[in-house]
Parts: structure tokens; sequence; C-alpha cells
């Protein structure tokens, strides 16, 4: 049970987090799903990671909110892939959902005494 | 390494969603997993491994699809049907026309050769179209436009310019005593004024205006009211009225005066005539004469004017507007019935000289034309050729909807399996025909707006044609009826080349078009409908060529036509002294212009004449020679000019015998203009005056005798021939030779209607700024006016001709080009599917040469059978334009060969390049195509 409980906690986090996440990391550049996938896994050192079944749903959830647009671009040598992008729209909602993470971690922290950790 | 795909595919299969949308999800999903995989492989797991987490990954806990089913749902395809069917069909509408763009986006090339080769076909419709819209389809901006009717005399013998024209007593009785009307209005033709702006500090300097005079119930009656001050009423157009006004236009008001809001109450002269300005038009108002623009408008009894009493002068154009409820058969009745009683009142008081005369005069009656569209000279002139431009234009579009359709053809035969599979899938054959017609139909859309831009650079190619002052006058802006057109045209093109592909694609068997992998064998009847189309290309753009080909003869035989003179060189002008000139100071200044002018250097010698010459009017005179007899139903007039000294020499006309005009013709002015008041018939006792006769005249009244010394009557004058000068054209270079005979400009000198003709020896158009300099100096108050040369003028005159040939010859190459673009890309076709046949042929021993021939037999017969039906279609319809050719018949075997061999040559010339390349065609790799 306990284990269920945990790992239902975990998801709804990554579930939050997420769109920050996907969101932060299409800032500078447009990236593709599996690119996003890693460089989540590798920033996090392995702590978060996305598989296949739970980015792309999110991604196009993004998308259809016109918060990110999804492209195919084909590079020189590359193959054709989905590029995703920030839209306007999207920067304002990173913008606002990075102030709230900053507050409610700061809450966290506060609530659970971890500020000097 | 695992078919991804596959596996996606049937995950992805129970959420329903959207097929582009589903293939998209797949397509980013696979690469991912490909990518993982080989990530996975790169880390040193084993295949199998490898694809065992990939897996793993992709199906925890049912997370993909749970997830997907919540994002796409909106995407998803309804899983019961609409309840409305009308939803469904917009809906439907909407997914083809995406569906549509998409496609388009996909080939671009495709879709660039045929956006553009439509955006041609319809511009060159939507130009011709624009044209007509202006001159015969655009209601007047006046109150209630269709109820006006414009008044025309007709009748065999009236000359077309002339129909329109009513005299001022003639229009009085219209409007009194008709009972149709609402009211009756009369206009003289928009001419040039010269005005002054009276009161403005440093002015008084003239300016040319465009006018009319105007009935004082103009305004009223076309339900035009001023945006500023007052219109004219019918007390301004009286005799008594001491204070004459004028009303002008919005346009004339903003250009001259800024509009000046204290415009109303300014006092200004027109031809020295002091006017008192009432108020402003509204903007855009130009009156009822289309291609005209009056900038003033001034009541016809401002001016005492000796028009306004005589009935044999006619002038004026009427315009009726009707009662409600009265139809225009009772006007016209009512109005008939008025002028023949004018008719027989006339015919009481003239002595008929002629039975020809008489005839004439009987034969008139009148016509109400529909006013709606208003008067223009242009209509006369240009309807008959834009209606058949339209028709050509209308071809070339024909031709490049079949070029499209070839295209489409093609393509279609590239989405055989496509379209198999969606009918193996359960499509309906309707709706599958009414996507592949959306395509269409959106090409020709996005060709059809693409097409306005070429419209407006065709318009503006078009429009030099226009006499110059109709140029800004007439309105050809692209309004919403020719938006309209446009619009209907683009949406007939589209049906018209995508039916047939859009056919023949989904008539296709299911089977058929599964097991056809790279549709190197379509049907026979694909093929047979490609080639027909190919057929009626060759055929109609024959058809074009021989038509063009007609009026572009006529163009030069009008061009080479021997006018008997030389009007190279020849720089023509009038002068506009105002009325303050007598007869005598008229006469001299135009003795120290010609001075004047031929002291120019470079100039070779000047004359005058009244009247100007080939400009489309003239004078003529019934002449009685003593013991000459007309036959009986022929005509005794001559056309007279009276010309100034070293006319002759100056057109390069030769004087056969006696003398050309010397100083020794002159008369004192008095003496000279007396004797043109004495009635007609009665022959003055003065003593003759010298006239040279050209040789139709002398051979047709003096047979072989010599006519130097003999006498003729003419004018109620009596003249002496001096001299005999070759013949040559007088009013219209198209008229059948003239008798002519001239008189001395100086023996009976005119204050008005002299043009001055000079001579250089290079460009004369050069010449221009000298003699505006030369006048000035002379008095600068005397406006140069008409100042072009002869050639511009026999031009102008060929416009209607040189309009039809050269638009007709630009779009019939336009059609050519398109037919052989057509030829080409058919053949093309044809060959790339043959490859394989072509390569046996060639491993079994057939030469190149025999390649050639097999491919340029298919050819020919193309060609020849298209060739005979625009040859039929030539014989049967050409006679249709007979009225506006000139000395070349409609069956021109000459014409008809040459536009026979130039579709030939240059089809076969399409033809041949894919016949080539057919037999350089390396038997291994065309067999290897397969």
């Amino acid at each position: 049970m306990t284990n269920i409980h945990a790992r239902m906690l975990d998801r709804e986090l990554k579930k939050g987090s997420a769109e920050l996440l996907i969101l932060s990391l299409i800032e500078a550049r447009p990236r593709h799903g599996y690119e996003i996938s890693k460089l989540i896994e590798s920033r996090s050192d392995g702590t978060i990671k996305f598989n296949i079944a739970s980015l792309y749903p999110l991604l196009y959830r993004l998308e259809k909110r016109g918060w990110i647009k999804g492209r195919w671009i084909e590079k020189a040598g590359e193959r054709r892939r989905r590029y995703y992008r920030l839209t306007t729209e999207g920067k304002k909602i990173l913008r606002a959902q990075r102030n709230t993470w900053a507050a409610f971690v700061e809450a966290i922290n506060r609530v659970t005494g971890l500020e000097n950790a | 390494m695992p078919d991804w795909k596959a596996e996606l595919a049937e995950r992805l299969s129970a959420l329903r969603i959207a097929p582009e949308r589903e293939s998209e999800i797949i397509d980013e999903l696979a690469l991912h997993l490909e990518e993982r995989y080989d990530e996975l492989l790169l880390g040193g797991a084993s295949a199998e491994e490898a694809e065992r987490q990939a897996r793993a990954e992709l199906s925890e806990h049912d997370v993909l699809a749970s997830e997907l089913r919540k994002v796409e749902r909106r995407e998803t395809i309804p899983q019961t049907p609409q309840p409305s069917s009308k939803f469904h069909f917009f809906a439907d509408i909407r997914q083809d026309v995406r569906h549509a763009i998409r496609l388009l986006r996909k080939s671009p090339g495709f879709t660039l050769v045929t956006v553009v080769t439509l955006a041609l076909g319809i511009g060159a419709n939507t130009a011709i179209f624009t044209f007509i819209n202006a001159l015969l389809l655009r209601s007047l901006p006046v109150t209630d436009p269709h109820e006006l009717v414009l008044f025309r005399v007709g009748g065999p013998y009236v000359p077309a310019t002339a129909g329109y024209n009513f005299s001022y007593p003639l229009y009085g009785t219209f409007r009194d005593q008709t009972h149709s009307f609402a009211g009756i209005i009369a206009a003289n033709a928009v001419g040039r004024g010269r005005l002054v702006v009276n009161g403005e500090s440093g002015g008084g300097v003239a300016e040319s205006v465009q006018q009319q005079r105007v009935s004082g119930n103009f305004f009223s009656v076309l339900g035009v009211s001023a945006v500023k001050g007052r219109t004219l009423t019918e007390t301004d157009d009286t005799r008594t009225n001491t204070q004459p006004a004028a009303v002008i236009s919005y346009e004339y008001w903003q250009r001259r005066f800024g509009l000046d809001p204290s415009i109303v109450g300014r006092s200004v002269s027109v031809n020295n005539t002091t006017l008192t300005i009432v108020g402003v038009t509204p903007p855009g108002f130009f009156g009822f004469d289309v291609g005209a623009r009056p900038e003033l408008w001034w009541p016809l009894n401002a001016i005492l004017d000796p028009n306004l009493q005589r009935t044999a002068s006619w002038w004026l154009r009427v315009i009726g507007r009707l009662r409600p409820g009265v139809k225009p058969e009772q006007a016209q009745a009512e109005v008939e019935q008025i002028f023949r009683r004018q008719v027989d009142f006339e015919a009481a008081n003239t002595k008929w000289t002629s039975a020809e005369q008489q005839r004439n005069h009987f034969e008139r009656h009148t016509i109400l034309e529909a006013g709606a569209t208003g008067y223009t000279s242009l209509r006369r002139q240009f309807r008959q050729p834009l209606l058949i431009l339209m028709a050509t234009v209308g071809l070339v579009l024909v031709i490049a909807c079949v070029n499209v359709a070839n295209l489409m053809l093609a393509r279609a035969a590239t989405r055989r399996k496509e379209i198999a599979v969606r009918l193996a899938l359960g499509a309906s054959r309707l709706r599958l025909l009414r996507q592949l017609l959306t395509e269409s139909i959106l090409l020709a859309v996005i060709g059809g707006t693409a097409s306005l831009i070429v419209a407006r650079m065709c318009v503006r190619l078009l429009v030099t044609y226009l006499p110059e002052q109709s140029r800004s006058a007439l309105d050809l802006t692209i309004d919403i009826r020719v938006l309209l057109f446009t619009l209907s045209a683009s949406l007939l093109t589209g049906l018209l080349f995508g039916l047939t592909p859009a056919w023949q694609t989904t008539r296709q068997s299911v089977t058929a078009g599964l097991k056809d992998q790279t549709g190197a064998s379509a049907g026979p009847a694909r093929l047979a409908v490609n080639k027909l189309l190919v057929v009626a290309q060759v055929s109609l753009s024959l058809f074009l060529l021989i038509g063009a080909g007609l009026f572009v003869r006529s163009l030069q035989n009008l061009r080479n036509l021997d006018v008997g003179m030389n009007y190279e060189n020849i720089l023509q002008f009038s002068l506009d002294t105002g009325s303050s000139y007598s007869p005598q100071q008229r006469s001299d200044l135009n003795k120290t212009v010609l001075e004047r002018l031929e002291a120019l250097p470079g100039a070779h010698s000047a004359t005058l004449l009244y009247f100007s010459l080939l400009g489309g009017s003239g004078l003529s005179f019934n002449v009685t020679v003593h013991g000459f007899s007309a036959p009986p139903d022929g005509s005794t007039e001559c056309d007279a000019m009276a010309v100034g000294p070293r006319y002759f020499e100056t057109m390069k006309m030769p004087i056969l015998a006696g003398r050309d005009f010397g100083p020794q013709d002159e008369r004192p002015i008095a003496a000279a203009t007396q004797p043109a008041e004495k009635k007609l018939g009665n022959v003055s006792e003065a003593p003759p005056l010298s006239a040279v006769i050209n040789q139709s005249m002398a051979r047709f009244f003096y047979g072989n005798q010599d006519p130097i010394g003999k006498r003729f009557n003419s004018e109620a004058r009596q003249f002496e021939v001096i001299g005999v000068t070759q013949d040559s054209k007088y009013s219209d270079i198209r008229e059948q030779q003239p008798r002519i005979y001239y008189i001395y400009y100086f023996q009976q000198p005119r204050t008005e209607g002299v043009t001055f003709q000079l001579r250089t020896d290079t460009q004369a158009r050069d010449y221009g700024g000298a003699i505006r300099r030369l006048v000035r100096e002379l008095d600068p108050q005397v406006q140069v006016i008409g100042l072009q040369t002869m050639a511009d003028v026999v031009d102008q005159s060929l416009v209607q001709e040189r309009f039809i040939a050269q638009t007709a010859a630009a779009f019939s190459l336009v059609a050519l080009m398109l037919a052989c673009v057509g030829l080409y890309g058919v053949m093309s076709n044809a060959v790339t599917r043959r490859t394989n046949e072509i390569g046996i042929r060639m491993a079994l021993g057939a030469k190149s040469r025999d390649v050639v021939e097999l491919v340029m037999r298919e050819v020919l017969l193309l060609v020849g059978l298209g060739a005979v039906i625009g040859l039929l279609a030539a014989f049967a319809t050409m006679r249709l334009v007979s009225n506006l050719l000139f000395e070349v018949r409609p069956s021109d075997p000459l014409t008809i060969a040459f536009a026979t061999l130039l579709l030939i040559v240059v089809a076969v010339l399409a033809g041949y390049l894919p016949a080539r390349r057919a037999s350089r065609v390396d038997p291994l790799i065309a067999l290897r195509s397969e």
C-alpha cells in the first residue's frame, strides 16, 4: 500500500512540475521530444524520468493549450523530427509558473523545516 | 529493429483519432522509440533486452492510451453519427479544404505551375471584363439610373457618331410636349475651355478646363445635389439671367482650389464669359458622359449662342428620366410622334438637291436606348472588339484549364493507390469526388486571387489604347462586379479542370488501383481523355491564331494603305485665341505664325488648313457643274478643304496640272466673309474663287477634258479650277477615294477650326517646345492646343484595329504557348509510361530514328486532328467578324496558311522534345525500371 501511495504521490508531483520542466527546457530554443526527455533525465541526474508514454500526451496537451507549438523540421543530415517551441502565450505561463513554483518550494521548505538543508 | 509503427498503430487504433493526426503521432513516437532502442543498444544491451525495455516504457500502466485519449478527444471522429447532416457537411468541407491545402503544399512545383497558368488565364479575362464593366455595364453615379433613357436618331444613313445629337429647338419640343418623362435634359459634348479665375492675386492666367454646357434641369433630373452650395436650376438657364452660374466638380475643387470653403460666390471666366460658382458636385460625379470628366458645368443659355436658335444645328445629347410606371415603348411612341412632325416640317422648308438626300431625311426615326450606363463614344468604338476579345480570352482560359486538367490527370495517376485504399476502406465515391474537386477549386481560387495582379498589369497596358483624355476619366477600378466575375470565373474554372480528372480517378476499380504499384499501366481510357484534351487545345489555339491573323492583316492593310500624301514628320496643332481676336487679327496672327514656323531651324515647310486631316470629320458640299448631269442615284457631293500656302508641298502631294495657290488668290477679309451668308442654290455674282481639285473630282466632272480654267458651283459660290493634284484620303483612311476640292484659306479665312501643320527634316515630335515658345512670344494669352504628329493622328484613327489586332495577337500567342506546353506535357508523360516498351523495342534492334518516328507519328496525329477541327471552326465563324476586317476576307488563304504553319511548326517542336528523349532511352535502364 505504502508503495502505491508513494508512487501516486510521485506521479502527481511529476505531473504538476512536468509542465514547468518542459516549458523551461524549450525556452531558449526549440527541442524535439526525445531531446526533452534526455535533458530532463540528465539534468536531474536521473532522478526524474519521463518515458514516452507520459511525455508525448503532455506535449500534445501543452500544444493544444497553445503554450507550445510543434513543427516538423528536417535538418541537413538528420531525420525529420518534430521540434517544439515556446509560444508567446507559453512564455507568459512559464513566467507565472516559475513564480508559483518558487513560492511553493519556499512554503514547503518552511513547513517541513528543510530551509537549512 | 522492431516495427514500432505497426505496434503504435495497434495501440492507438481504439482511440479513433483523425487519420492525419494519428499518422503524425505515430511518426513522432516511432522515432522516439527507435532512438531509445538505439541508445539502449549503444549502452550495451542486447537487441532483445533493448526492445523489451523500450516496449515496457511504451506500455507502462497503459498511460499512453489513456492520456492520449484525454488530449486528443476533440480531434477524434465522433462515435455516433452527428444529428445534423448539415454540420457534417460543413465539417467535411473544412476537412477537405485543410487536406487540399496540405497536399498542395507538399508539391510546390505543381502548385506553382498551376497557379501561374490559371492566373494568366483568369487575369486576362478579368482585365477584359474590367473594360466591359466600365464601358458597358457600370451604372451612372446618379439616382435611379435605370429610369434614364438616351435619345438617339436611327436610320440607314445616319452616321453612328451623329445619331446622339439633337438641336436645341427640338430638345425644347421634347421637353415641353411629352408626358412620359419626369424630366428631359440636354448637354453639349464635354470639351476644353479657357478658364480664368477672377480676383486672384497674380491671377488672370488662362488655364484649360474640361467643361460642359447643360440645361438648367440637368442636376435635378439626374437627382444629384451639391455637396457645397447648390446645383444649377432652370432659372440659371434663361437668356435674361445676367449673372450666369457654374457648378464645379469635387475633384476640381480639390485640385484647383484646395477645397477652399469660400468657393461659392467665386467668379471665373470661361471662354470670356464671367460665371459665378454656385456649388460643387459630389465626389465621383461626372454627368452622363462616360470616359469624360467635366470639371465645370454651366448653363446652355449663359451665352448668346446662335446654335440655340438653329434647327439645323444638331449638337446636344438628350437624356430623359421616365415617369414611374411609364414603359419605354410608350415614351418611344410619344417621342417618335414629335420627331415625325419635325421631319415633315423640315422637309417642307428644304429644297432637295438629290433624291438620296430626301430619302435619308425621311428614313430617320428616334430610338430610346437604356440610359443607365450613360453615353460614351468609346462604346461604339470598343464594344465589338471587347466582346470579341472576351471570347478570345475565354478560349485562352479554356486552354489553360485543359493544361491544368492534364496536370491533374498526371498527378491523379500517382495517387491511384491512395484513392484505391480509401475506396477499399469504405470512403464513398461521392465523398472522394468532392475531396478532389475541393482541391481543384482551391487551386482555382488561389489562381483567381493571383489573377488580380495579372489583370491590373493587363489593364495598365490596354488603357493606352483609349484616347488620352479618357484614360484617367474612365473608372477602371476593380469593383465588386469585377470581383464577383473573377470569383465565378475561378469557381467555374476549378470545376472545368477538376471534374474530368476527379471523375476518372474515382471511377477506377479498387483492385486495379491497389495492384498498381508504379502507375505504369494506366488504363487506355485515361490516356484517351488526355489526348482528346490536347486535340481540343490545338484546335482552339489554331482558331484563335487565325482570328488574330485576320485582324493583324487588316491592320497591316490599313497601315500600308496609300493615303496619297506623306504624313511622316508632320506636327500639327491649333491655336485658341479666345474670342478677343477679330477675324482680321486672327488672319494676321495665322500668317505670322506660319512665317515663324518656317523660320524654325530644321523646319521644311509650314501650312494650315481648315479642319484637320484624317481626323474623322470634314466638310462636304454638293457641287454643280454646268452641263454635267449626275447619274440617277449618284451623289455629286465633294469634300472641301481650305488650305494655306505650300500645303501641297508640305503634304508631298504633287500638282499634276495647272498651278498651286499663291498670293494672287488672296481676298480681303470683308469681301470674303460676306457671300457665305447667301442662301443655298443662289450663286453669288462675285468673281470666282480659285480651287485646286483632285484627280477623282476632275475625272468625275470633266472626264478627259482639261479641267484647268473650268468653273463649278458649291457652297453658293463659284470656283475656277486652277490646278489638279493627286488623290488622297480626307477624313478617314478607310474611306473610298473621295472627290476633293481645295480652296485657298486666305481667300475665305475662318477664325475657328484652323490646324497648323509643320513639316520638319527630323523628328517632328521634338518641335513641340519650340512651337509653344514661339506662340507665347507672339501673345501669352494664346494657347497651343491639340499638338500631335500626323502619324499619331492616323494611329489614333486606327485605334480600334490596333486594339483588337495587337491584343488578339498577344492572347492567341499565349494560347499557342499554353497548347504547346500541354502537348509537351502529355507526350512527355506518354513517353515516360512507355519507357519500358521503348526499351524492349530498342533491345530488339529499333533505332533511335524509329523511336522518334513512333512518337512523332502520334504527335502529328494529335496536331493534325486539332488543326482540322480548328480550321473547320474558323471557316464556320470568322465571317462574324468580317465587319471589323479591312480588305481581307474572313477566309483569307494566306492568313490561314500562315497560322496553320505556325501552329504545326511550334506544336511539332513541342512534341519533338519528348520524342528525342524517348530515343535516348537506354534499353538496360528502361528494362530495369519495371
